[in-house]
């Protein structure tokens, strides 16, 4: 009888020697010592495993069980830092007393309705926020102001600007709701699917709504009502026509919306040259999930390249797939599809020709990001998920990362049953640093998620029992 | 953020800005303006950052903001932990006895850990399992760095896998080394 020790880590490891995660891929005899067969809720940090802290309650949703859409903080000009959430209602803001218990620390801020269960794409751009997340509108908040305004509008007659000029006023007040009626003087000149600016003028509360019917020559029936309204206010298709998008990003200073949604407000023929309905009728909301659309340069709230010839569209019609995130990289941004990749850099001539455009590739099948929300970025270093891997993508390239927890996060996604959400978290408070891509994965009543460490290169699980993670991770201030 | 101006004797007028919420701001100078810009409509004093998940809690139905607490120790009171590791195939032909093993860990308070190793025999049968639940670490964690003895029942088998799991509320784990101590029989053919 002789008389052994298994060590983990094993006697021999060297000094930097890290933790491997999750090898579930593996059969179990053949993981190196410093890997696992199988875990859960175990943070591998500083070459020592430990439970995973409590996943505890820190503020009530801002409304309700209305989804959070997802949050982000931002500095305003006067050099004053908000922390905002998105819901399908529109912008809420964290107060400054968020601490006290007891008390909901969310300001309603306004804005025009968001779609339910799509994630918002924001971005602060010159202590500006911007945001969008499929509506055919880009909203912005400057931190000063009353609400949110809508700036993605396009005025000139090509894409149906000019038809528009109908007003109405309505009779009585209404409050919130998703289906509210309005009695209006009349509703001659208005149709249904059409938005309309309801608008009440003493207090400044402004939004945009779609009609879902016109029920008399007296009555409307508006879509998601975000504000009460106070009669008489005006009901106008001034509006005009607008743009908005599913993903939004910015390069050479100009918004980018990906996936674009476009709302015509006056009837009219091939706006966008080769593609799509030749003829849209007034009031039509039409996706574009090949189309690019860019604002103008410098000015962010300028999206009509009639207006400013430095904003514009590019549709790209010749890959065979449709777009599924962005991540901008100063210079350049890969803009991801569900099959490739294409890379697009500043062309030099911001009047004419702002972008050049390469695919990497354009097959029928290849890398690209399969789930929309899966992408996110931390400085030079961007994840996504592709059919085969998830992949750390930088400026020189693409590297796949699953390694031995591929499959089992494969098999998961596979089974998700709502939005799986990647977020890149450099840290979970001030002072601790665990730099991770976290990959969110709604399963049933639970949600499963892993994370990929990029200081040692490995996997962990973790399982919220009772928990759906419903918007993107994200390192707020409060 | 707050301006207060005033007029010098000279007729010029300047101004001091008091920082707001945020605590960022640009204040504390005097700057020759003639105009008070407008202030901030609300934002927080930006003393902290924390990682927000927004989640939906079924329980309750009603969406909530959630953090990872690494203020505190990690003691998940609702979700258990659980951690294997590979399967070990010490000798051809033999069956290894585990009798002990030895758990290194940073005292982060009073945790309780169910140790279990499995095993197959020759016969191709899963050898029962054996749990050993252990506590260790003091009420008052002192962050020091001990060792604890986990004794077995001799127990034989062969694909040895170690795993350890911790029930949710059972104390925050920390692993920083574990030996396994093993018998294994000389092989004389």
């Amino acid at each position: 009888m002789k008389t052994i020790e298994i060590s983990y880590p094993p006697a021999n490891s060297q000094d930097n020697w890290v933790y491997g995660g999750l090898n579930s891929r593996t059969p179990s005899m053949f993981l190196n010592p410093l890997e696992a067969a199988a875990m859960s809720n175990i943070w591998l940090r500083n070459q020592e495993i430990r439970s995973s802290h409590p996943f505890n309650l820190v503020f009530p949703g801002p409304a309700g069980s209305n989804p959070s859409l997802g949050q982000i903080s931002f500095l305003d000009a006067n050099g004053v830092q908000h922390t905002c959430a998105f819901t399908s209602s529109g912008l809420y803001q964290l107060s400054p007393f968020n601490s006290v218990t007891n008390a909901n620390p969310w300001l309603f801020v306004g804005g025009s309705v968001l779609f339910t269960g799509v994630p918002v794409a924001a971005r602060d751009f010159a202590n500006i926020l911007y945001y969008t997340n499929g509506v055919p509108y880009v909203q912005s908040w400057d931190g000063i102001s009353t609400a949110p305004i809508i700036v993605s509008g396009l005025g000139s007659a090509t894409f149906g600007g000019t038809a528009t000029g109908v007003s109405t006023t309505a009779t009585v007040s209404i409050s919130s709701g998703e289906l509210v009626s309005v009695t209006v003087l009349s509703t001659a000149g208005f149709s249904a699917n059409q938005y309309v600016l309801v608008d009440t003028v003493g207090s400044g509360v402004q939004e945009y709504c779609q009609i879902q019917s016109i029920t008399s020559s007296t009555v409307m029936v508006l879509l998601s009502v975000v504000n009460d309204h106070t009669e008489p206010f005006p009901v106008a298709a001034t509006g005009g026509s607008m743009v908005g998008g599913k993903f939004l990003y910015e390069i050479n200073n100009q918004i980018c919306l990906l996936s674009v949604s476009f709302y015509n407000s006056g009837a009219i023929t091939n706006p966008i040259p080769g593609t799509g309905p030749t003829s849209l009728a007034a009031g039509s909301t039409t996706e574009f999930p090949q189309l690019l659309w860019y604002s103008a340069n410098g000015v962010p709230d300028e999206f009509d390249p009639n207006v400013n010839t430095s904003a514009g569209f590019n549709n790209f019609l010749d890959v065979p797939d449709t777009f599924t995130g962005a991540m901008a990289f100063g210079e350049v941004a890969y803009l991801f599809r569900r099959n490739g990749i294409t890379y697009q850099t500043i062309g030099g001539n911001n009047a004419l020709q702002p972008f050049y455009f390469d695919h990497l590739w354009s097959s029928e099948a290849g890398i690209g990001n399969v789930y929309p929300w899966s992408i996110a970025q931390y400085g030079g270093s961007g994840f996504f998920v592709a059919t085969d891997n998830v992949y750390l993508a930088t400026v020189s390239g693409f590297t796949p990362i699953g390694a031995g927890a591929r499959d089992a996060i494969m098999s998961d996604l596979s089974n998700a049953t709502a939005t799986p959400v990647g977020s890149v978290i450099p840290g979970f408070s001030s002072g601790y640093v665990y730099l991770r891509y976290d990959l969110a994965i709604p399963l049933g009543t639970s949600t499963r998620i892993y994370s990929y460490s990029l200081e040692d290169k490995n996997w962990i699980r973790q399982d919220l029992a009772n928990m759906i993670v419903s918007g993107r991770p994200t390192l707020c201030w409060r | 953020m707050t301006q207060v101006c005033f007029t010098l004797p000279n007729a010029e007028q300047y101004c001091i800005t008091i920082p707001g919420p945020g605590g960022q701001g640009s204040g504390g100078f005097f700057s020759a303006q003639s105009t008070i810009a407008p202030s901030s409509n609300g934002g927080v004093f930006a003393l902290s950052q924390v990682c927000l998940y927004p989640v939906l809690n079924i329980v309750t139905g009603l969406m909530e903001y959630r953090i990872f607490d690494v203020t505190i120790p990690p003691n998940d009171a609702l979700n258990p932990s659980s951690y294997s590791w590979r399967v070990e195939q010490l000798a051809s032909y033999r069956n290894p006895t585990v009798r002990k093993l030895f758990w290194t860990y940073t005292d982060l308070g009073q945790v309780t850990a169910a140790w279990t190793i499995t095993g197959t025999n020759e016969l191709g049968q899963q050898v029962p399992a054996q749990t050993q639940t252990v506590t260790v670490g003091n009420l008052q964690p002192t962050k020091a760095t001990m060792t604890a003895e986990v004794d077995f029942s001799a127990f034989t088998a062969m694909n040895i896998q170690l795993s350890v799991t911790r029930a949710a509320n059972a104390g925050p784990l920390s692993i920083i080394a574990i030996d396994l101590v093993v018998e294994v029989e000389d092989y004389n053919p």
